[in-house]
């Protein structure tokens, strides 16, 4: 074997002085057969003049193509012979072709421009690429340019409103959350949500690992949206998310080092303050004073009486704003990156370093997160037939909060009463910890939020993938080729979360002394790791050739994976300073253990597509799939797709008599699709699971804690994958030389055989839950256009691109309880029924007057006050109860999604205008967002103080000839806006996503002195502008119920940032 | 030449590559974190972790017991936001504490913990397969584990429900639907299933085991009380009039009074079997009998306790094996760190126990020098389970006053119960204030209210102590302030103790007319109590009045009888027992009618420099109401839906 080994690396030296020589061969015949008609010319980005190496430059005759070659690193190309040539073709990954006929002319120069969409592109489908005119599935890409003049922490939100279909919501801004949502179609949207699947480099990974990646070695994401993306199989069903990393070009041993660096101002978006004192105090009497029962016979006296009030009136005392003290307004964030591309026709190399920086909103600086991203991409050519590509890829998170804050940060602190001082007396070196003015909880969220008090909690995820490639073309058979690939990744996280003990202090007036209050104790520490480890083999056949008009490009390939998961955590209470858990106590110190998993996968997938002419496309593609978490004899699926298209476009009849009739092309799928998502680690089987977390009892003296078992489920042997059939139908269409384009497009998915027991209908004495079984269908649809402009003026070159797309969800079979009459059929059962319907009462208005309550034709609460709302009786049966609940909104994700980018190129200056939008959503928010003064009367928002009050603020509340004044919400501690319609809010938007400015400085001598390619300078903002009906609240704020929201709390989420970036580009 | 064979070695390797590692990728992956029966049933430490998960399922009414419908999640036994159990506990429903959040629910939460029952009866269908691998003696007394556990279940569902379904096999749940579909047992039936499982645990369970596991005295207390109960239920169902209704008709809820007797005696001769066991009244404090009393439930070396569920800080928090009582019942943040009180004890409870004089017969209030002077007299198990002013707890001392009245002249009844509008509680004359308020009295600066309460102004019962005591039982003063905060209680439930046992052995002796017999359990506990007179003359004398809420019973009770159901009151008082104990003496919707919580209150008379003592109804003026249907829960309507074999339901449901 070593013999072979070093025998073969011997002669691939050889080889390569070979290849020199040949090279030189090539140069010679330049001179040789110059006398023939010549066609040469240099090609240039638009954005920065200079040349661009490695264009595709194909020469077309009547009869196909003629010659084709690339650009060298000067942006040149040269034919020696073009005599038959009539049309010359110009293609550039990520800037589409561009065909200019030849007319006779000698020097064709050309300027080429990016395009976000463009129907010349080659796009990566599946296992192969193809080119964008001839593909039948739906399918949407963008280039990692477009999606940079989106700047933001999270390479996800740079997808927001930019692809029909894709819906990208973010729910938070915290540093190293990279909290946002996305969904193709509306499909896996549930709750929790289930991502699309993301494949990068042909690779699983996962929706972390994208937002997580650094925006600049993203070359393109392409989205498979229907049955197109079968062929990516097992978690395939919510559509497949494929990201390419950048290559290096062969550019002739001429390196590329470009280098980027931004700073950014995050301002927190929508942020409600909390009153003031006097404001407070007032809140606070109008609310003893509106309690009917506390006041019935004998009037209850004033939680505040005006001698306390007024020291706050006049300002001889002050309030105290806890929201200022605790957090910023704005915060920084940074980033820079610095890539190395280059390459040889033997070797090209891309390296990426990209470093990010967010801080958060806390005054004390401790919440912050950094993120690390490494990609090394090389390819090498070995022999002449072998070619091979290693890509090692490292994203490292270090990300840190003070100990014990997170969602209830914002909560606790406009709870915060205002009167309450931030230090005992106003001394700084004793914060304040005394709960008669801080609330029960006694937190005060300036020490709450600063780590040197609380401790520190740093998460640092640290993911590393390695993928070797190697492509062999065999010999004599054209077209033929065999690829194999093997990734190995992992993620390794680890935490340490130190909770520390710490004093606050209470002052004693009487005795001038200070009291200590300890808190926290004793100091805890808490670290753990849970590492996953991922391979993926994937090896193939792959074939692709033309005979004539005929096209083929066929595959057929092996995948096997193999996934592994396991973690443990240690605690220890900590008395000594330190914030380490070596110097933890032994004494009550725990340990736990995750329980392992693994699970693997073998797959065949093969594929055909075919075209005639590029004309008639036909596709055909399946996948053998086997998974091991489905019991042996159920555990293997086959999926096919079918697609075909139709290029209208290309028929002489349309291209004889509608020449504005640049690209016509119909096409349709249908695709199958399986999902074992939704199974267990493992088949079903009879067992115990061991489950010392959930079950436990202590034994013995001392008392010893043992860990219990629970029972599995019944197993269901025939339990197996869930089914997804995808239809899809399009018209894609380009007119006037392409300067239009655009998509139409349909879609449905039906779901059948998904997961669901049965326990709902057999008696709770039987003990157990049915097994799981393949029941439920379910059916998402809906349609997508999106249409582009683009054209030159002049200097000018421009474009205008928009899209929409709606979805909506039903359950069209499934298995609940039996209604038991009509009303509960209509109102509890969700079959055959579009979902995401939000139920309950309508809002009728609001009383305006004494007399209106006592006139009112319904019956009224004991203690209703004018400013109150009454629910409208919509079954009319005289009383407002539940059965007056009806449809009054769409719940969940919004069911329209648009967005539209104008931009464009002017001489040196470059600008982007990326606007996004959603219709149709709702949202409800709760307890401090909708609720004056919560939680037993702490502090409240200041938007309470436009609600209905006394004019006197000391008349009786239940005196006929009390005079009012209106306002938007109710008397304080009355129904605020919370229930019936009224609490729904609708919370469509538009907002100003991205703006981007920038100019490129010209290639003048004193950079090409420096040595310097291209220097570009750029301002950008995110969030910029919001148009919504929501008042005072982000309409991507999720709510407690409504919207992006997965969970109740949500809404006390960090708030989201408007951003604006200043930032650099150079290129040497 | 070379180069093809250069070729085919590239291919080949690539081949081999691919071969070794992943063509035969196993589908077949051998699941991790899975035992089988065989791990499990083969051997006792095996059957123990078995069965350790059955044991924390246990229906014991803990410091986590919710005992309203759990609107957090989970159970009311395992209720995911238990720290919650402090203002949702099985007291404060049911009147036996006082705060604001609570009123009587008896909807339930729908305990229907057949999947518990599922495990044991597969464990009772499979164990046998093993019994080669234990001495007979360590098999038998496991299989009579597996029954007293199932026992248990069965006595949770049977005092909630009456009659349920008895389930002995393990059902195939894809069975014939119909055969699924099983119907109600009688409610005797269902109490003699649970006499039956228990009887053989008693018999075959070893006479000792190790802290927190049953053994054949546990089975035996577990007998105690249910038969207790199903002899109540037998005795006094007869007096609802549900004459009318099917469930009661057909035996599914209440029981043919004549099988009372049957029952209590079981429950006697369960009390015996104890009796031969190792436990003794706790007597470690004396002389220091408040002190004594209060560490029965602190000591884990108690001789009194038979079945202990222990709880520690360090528990994974799925389990609900941490508490929070320390931080939920003394207030914060003098003596705990985190939350703070949340229930506190009512007059009406206080005024069960020997209490000191604090009305003169004149109807004047007495006059103390010291609020904490109400505690002299006081009967030393009232101040074991309640901290009055005075009282120290983790170094800081109870201070407990409601306010100052100027001048105090005339009768305790002239403060009409602390209403606003009597005269002399006008506002000048009847200082009320918030936490913290003072006012100056002759040039002194006075605190109005205690340092712990009770307040005016607060809107709600949290922290703020209402009347005159704190809640002393299972509170740990061996904490430090820091350490009481949330999740951190290590102090031990105590399922079942000997004072307990003498009281259902008492009661039931007396409802069989052995009314001596009965009262030399009582004796025993009240020296233990320290009370004045340890024995009271019998007094067969019958009445219908009650005495808390001066409640109207639809039955006669000598007096006797009511003082032993009082003595009960007194000694388990805070222990989940009261509101079972007046649902099956089937008085509950009686002492619940409109039952108005009254609260004994300090006040400081500033002309008099002295301190009162009166007694007032609850300033919120919050009253509980049972109604009739609280004797039984409904079945869960869930339940019916998928079964109707189930109905009838139970009566006025």
């Amino acid at each position: 074997m070593q013999n072979y080994l070093s025998d073969d690396l011997a002669k691939i030296n050889h080889m390569s002085k070979i290849n020199y020589l040949l090279l030189l061969l090539f140069l010679i015949p330049v001179s040789l057969f110059a006398q023939t008609t010549q066609v040469r010319g240099v090609v240039r980005d638009s954005a920065s003049g200079n040349p661009l190496s490695g264009v595709s430059v194909e020469l077309r005759g009547p009869q196909g193509k003629l010659a084709q070659t690339i650009t060298n690193v000067n942006g040149e190309y040269n034919f020696q012979s073009a005599t038959t040539a009539t049309v010359i073709a110009f293609s550039y990954t990520g800037m589409g072709t561009v065909e200019e006929n030849i007319n006779g002319r000698n020097d064709i120069s050309i300027i080429l421009a990016p395009s976000a969409v463009n129907l010349g592109d080659v796009v990566v489908v599946g296992y192969t690429s193809q080119r964008k005119e001839t593909l039948t599935g739906a399918i949407s890409t963008i280039k990692g340019t477009d999606m940079q003049r989106t700047r933001t922490e999270n390479t996800l939100n740079m997808l927001t409103g930019k692809m029909p279909g894709v819906r990208v919501v973010q729910k938070s801004a915290r540093p190293g959350a990279y909290d946002a949502t996305i969904d193709i179609r509306g499909m896996g949207a549930g709750n929790p949500p289930t991502p699309p699947l993301f494949v990068i480099d042909g690779v699983v990974r996962d929706k972390d690992y994208f937002a997580r990646m650094s925006s600049d070695e993203i070359e393109t994401v392409t989205i498979l949206k229907d049955g197109s993306a079968a062929v990516y199989g097992l978690r395939a069903g919510n559509g497949v998310v494929l990201v390419t990393t950048k290559t290096g070009k062969a550019q002739g041993g001429k390196v590329d080092i470009t280098y980027n660096a931004s700073y950014g101002i995050q301002q927190y978006l929508y942020v409600p303050q909390s009153v003031n004192t006097q404001d407070y105090m007032t809140l606070r009497n109008e609310s003893n004073w509106q309690d009917f029962n506390g006041n019935y016979l004998v009037r209850r006296s004033a939680v505040f009486t005006d001698a306390q009030m007024g020291p706050y009136k006049d300002g001889t005392k002050r309030s105290y704003n806890w929201m200022d003290e605790v957090f910023n307004k704005d915060a920084p964030t940074y980033s820079s990156n610095l890539s190395v591309s280059g390459g040889s026709d033997k070797i090209r190399y891309y390296f990426n370093l990209d470093y990010q920086k967010q801080i958060g909103s806390y005054k004390s600086g401790d919440l912050k997160s950094e993120r690390w991203a490494m990609r090394s991409n090389v390819d090498a050519q070995i022999t002449k037939r072998l070619k091979a590509r290693v890509q090692v890829g490292a994203i490292l998170l270090n990300r840190q909060e003070p100990n014990g804050t997170g969602w209830p940060t914002y909560k606790a602190t406009w709870l915060l009463r205002p009167d309450a001082p931030f230090y005992a007396n106003d001394n700084p070196a004793y914060p304040n910890g005394n709960t008669d003015q801080l609330g029960s909880d006694g937190n005060n969220m300036i020490i709450q939020t600063n780590a040197d008090y609380v401790g520190l909690n740093v998460t640092r995820e640290k993911r590393y993938n390695g993928t070797l490639r190697l492509e062999y073309e065999v010999p004599r058979i054209k077209g033929l080729s065999i690829k194999g690939l093997y990734d190995y990744a992992m993620s390794l996280p680890d935490y340490n979360n130190y909770h520390r003990a710490y004093s606050l202090f209470s002052f004693n007036q009487a005795a001038n002394t200070y009291n200590t209050i300890p808190r926290a104790t004793p100091s805890t520490v808490e670290k753990g790791s849970n590492m996953s480890y991922d391979r993926t083999f994937q090896g193939g056949l792959y074939y692709q050739n033309s005979f004539e008009r005929h096209n083929v490009n066929a595959s057929v390939v092996y995948e096997a994976t193999y996934n592994q998961f396991d973690g443990f955590s240690a605690y220890r209470e900590i008395l000594v300073a330190s914030q380490y858990l070596f110097a933890g106590e032994d004494n009550r110190q725990r340990a736990n253990g995750q329980t392992p998993s693994d699970r693997a996968s073998r797959s065949m997938i093969g594929s055909v597509v075919y075209d005639f002419d590029r004309k008639y496309l036909l596709d055909f593609k399946f996948r053998y799939d086997g998974s091991s978490r489905f019991p042996d004899g159920k555990r293997f699926g086959f999926f096919p797709t079918v697609s075909a298209g139709w290029r209208l476009s290309e028929e002489p009849f349309i291209r004889k008599n509608l020449d504005f009739i640049s690209e016509l092309k119909l096409r349709g799928s249908y695709g199958e699709v399986g999902d074992d998502g939704s199974a267990g680690n493992y088949p079903p089987t009879i067992g115990y699971n061991l489950n010392p977390n959930e079950v436990g009892w202590y034994f013995g003296n001392p008392p010893v804690l043992n860990g219990g078992v629970t029972p599995s489920a019944i197993p269901n042997p025939n339990l197996t994958w869930y089914r997804i059939k995808h239809y899809d139908a399009a018209i894609d269409f380009g007119f006037l030389n392409n300067k239009i384009t655009g998509t139409i497009e349909v879609f449905r998915r039906d779901r059948s055989g998904i997961l669901a027991t049965s326990a709902a209908v057999i008696p709770g004495t039987v003990g157990a839950n049915l097994p799981q079984e393949n029941l439920n269908n379910d059916r998402n649809f809906g349609y997508e256009l999106s249409a582009a402009y683009r054209s030159k003026y002049r200097d000018l070159s421009f474009y205008v691109m928009g899209q929409i797309s709606a979805t909506k969800y039903m359950r069209t079979d499934w298995l609940e309880t039996p209604a038991g009459n009509s009303l509960d059929k209509w109102r509890n059962r969700t079959a055959n029924r579009y979902q995401n319907i939000w139920w309950g009462n309508e809002s009728g208005g609001m009383f305006t007057s004494y007399d209106q309550i006592r006139n009112f034709n319904l019956p009224v609460g004991q203690g209703t006050l004018p400013g109150d709302w009454y629910l409208s009786d919509w079954n009319g049966d005289g009383v407002i109860n539940g059965n007056d609940e009806h449809p009054i909104a769409t719940m969940g994700l919004p069911v329209f999604n648009y967005g539209f980018s104008i931009g464009g190129v002017w001489r040196n200056f470059d600008v982007a205008l990326d606007w996004q939008g959603a219709h149709g959503v709702y949202v409800q928010y709760a307890e401090v967002l909708t609720e004056a003064l919560p939680f037993n009367g702490q502090n409240t928002l200041s938007w309470f103080m436009d609600r209905w009050h006394t004019e006197d603020p000391n008349a009786d509340y239940f005196n006929p000839n009390t005079k009012w004044i209106g306002g938007y919400y109710p008397a304080t501690a009355h129904d605020g806006r919370r229930s019936g319609s009224n609490g729904i809010m609708n919370a469509s938007y538009i907002r100003l996503k991205t703006a981007e400015l920038g100019y490129t400085f010209n290639n003048t001598k004193l950079l090409s002195s420096a040595g310097i390619k291209e220097f570009r300078v750029y301002v950008s903002g995110y969030n910029l502008l919001t148009f919504t009906p929501l008042e005072g609240v982000d309409p991507e704020r999720p709510g407690s119920a409504g919207g992006a929201s997965t969970n109740y709390i949500d809404f006390y989420n960090d708030p989201i940032t408007r951003t604006y970036t200043v930032g650099l580009r150079l290129k040497f | 030449m070379n180069k093809y064979i250069m070729k085919r070695n590239i291919l080949l390797y690539m081949v081999l590559l691919a071969t070794a590692f992943f063509a035969c990728q196993k589908l077949d992956l051998e699941p991790k974190g899975i035992l089988g029966q065989p791990e499990l049933f083969g051997n006792e430490f095996g059957v123990k972790k078995y069965f350790t998960s059955i044991y924390d399922y246990l229906p014991i009414e803990d410091f986590n017991y919710y005992g309203n419908n759990n609107p957090d999640g989970g159970n009311a036994f395992r209720p995911d936001n238990y720290w919650q159990a402090g203002k949702n506990s099985l007291g404060n429903c049911s009147g036996e504490f006082f705060n604001t959040w609570q009123g009587v629910n008896n909807v339930g939460f729908g305990y229907w913990p057949y999947d518990r029952i599922r495990d044991l009866n597969v464990f009772l269908r499979d164990f046998p397969t093993y019994e080669g691998e234990f001495t007979s003696t360590v098999y038998n007394a496991l299989v009579g584990e597996a029954r007293f556990l199932r026992a248990f279940f069965y006595f949770g569902l049977a005092k909630r429900y009456g009659g349920v379904p008895i389930i002995t096999s393990v059902q195939n749940p894809t069975a014939p639907r119909d055969s699924l579909e099983v119907p109600r047992n009688t409610e005797y039936d269902t109490w003699k299933f649970i006499y039956t499982d228990l009887q053989f645990a008693i018999d075959n369970m070893r006479t000792s085991s190790e802290f927190g596991r049953a053994n054949k005295y546990v089975a035996a207390a577990l007998m105690s009380r249910a038969m207790l109960y199903a002899g109540s239920v037998a005795k006094y169902t007869t007096y609802m009039n549900y004459g009318s209704e099917r469930a009661y008709a057909g035996g599914f809820a209440g029981i043919d009074p004549s099988k009372a007797n049957e029952f209590f005696q079981y429950a006697v001769d369960a009390g015996k079997v104890i009796e031969a066991g190792p436990y003794q009244l706790y007597t470690k404090n004396y002389p220091d009998k408040a002190l004594n009393f209060a560490n029965i439930f602190l000591d884990p070396g108690s001789t009194e306790n038979i079945f202990v569920k222990d709880f520690d800080a360090t528990a994974p928090r799925n389990t609900r094996l941490q508490h929070n009582y320390d931080a939920m019942m003394s207030p914060q943040p003098d003596m705990v760190s985190e939350v703070g009180t949340e229930s506190y004890p009512p007059f009406d409870f206080m005024e069960l126990y020997d209490m000191p004089t604090y009305t003169n017969p004149d109807g004047t209030p007495v006059r103390f020098t010291n609020r904490s002077d109400i505690k002299t007299d006081m009967e030393p198990r009232m101040k074991g389970t309640m901290y009055f002013d005075g009282d120290v707890l983790r170094g800081k001392t109870f201070s407990i006053q409601k306010g100052i009245y100027m001048t105090y002249t005339g009768t305790a009844a002239d403060a009409q119960a602390g209403s606003n509008g009597a005269p002399i509680n006008s506002g000048t004359n009847r200082l009320l204030g918030a936490r913290g308020a003072t006012t100056v009295i002759n040039g002194v600066t006075m605190n109005i209210t205690g340092t712990h309460g009770h307040f005016s102004f607060n809107a709600d019962g949290e922290n703020n102590g209402w009347g005159a005591a704190f809640v002393r039982k299972y509170i740990n003063p061996g904490m430090t302030i820091a350490e009481a905060k949330l999740w951190n209680s290590t102090t031990p439930w105590i399922v079942f103790r000997l004072g307990e046992i003498y009281l259902n052995t008492a009661e039931a002796l007396y409802e069989l007319g052995k009314r001596n017999e009965a009262f030399d359990y009582i004796e025993k506990l009240r020296i233990r109590a320290g009370c004045k007179v340890p024995r009271p003359a019998i007094d067969a004398s019958t009445s219908n009045i009650g005495s808390i809420n001066k409640a109207n019973y639809p039955y006669q009770i000598e007096k006797s009888l009511q003082f032993i159901r009082d003595e009960r009151v007194r000694e388990l008082y805070g222990e989940n027992h009261w509101w079972w104990d007046i649902r099956r003496w089937r008085t509950a919707d009686q002492i619940l009618n409109n039952f108005r919580h009254r609260m004994l209150s300090a006040y400081y008379v500033a002309n008099e420099g002295k301190y009162i003592y009166l007694d007032e109804v609850n300033r919120n003026n919050r009253s509980w109401t049972a109604n009739k249907t609280c004797f039984y829960e409904p079945i869960p309507g869930g339940e019916i839906g998928k079964n109707t074999k189930l109905l009838p339901n139970n009566p006025l449901y």
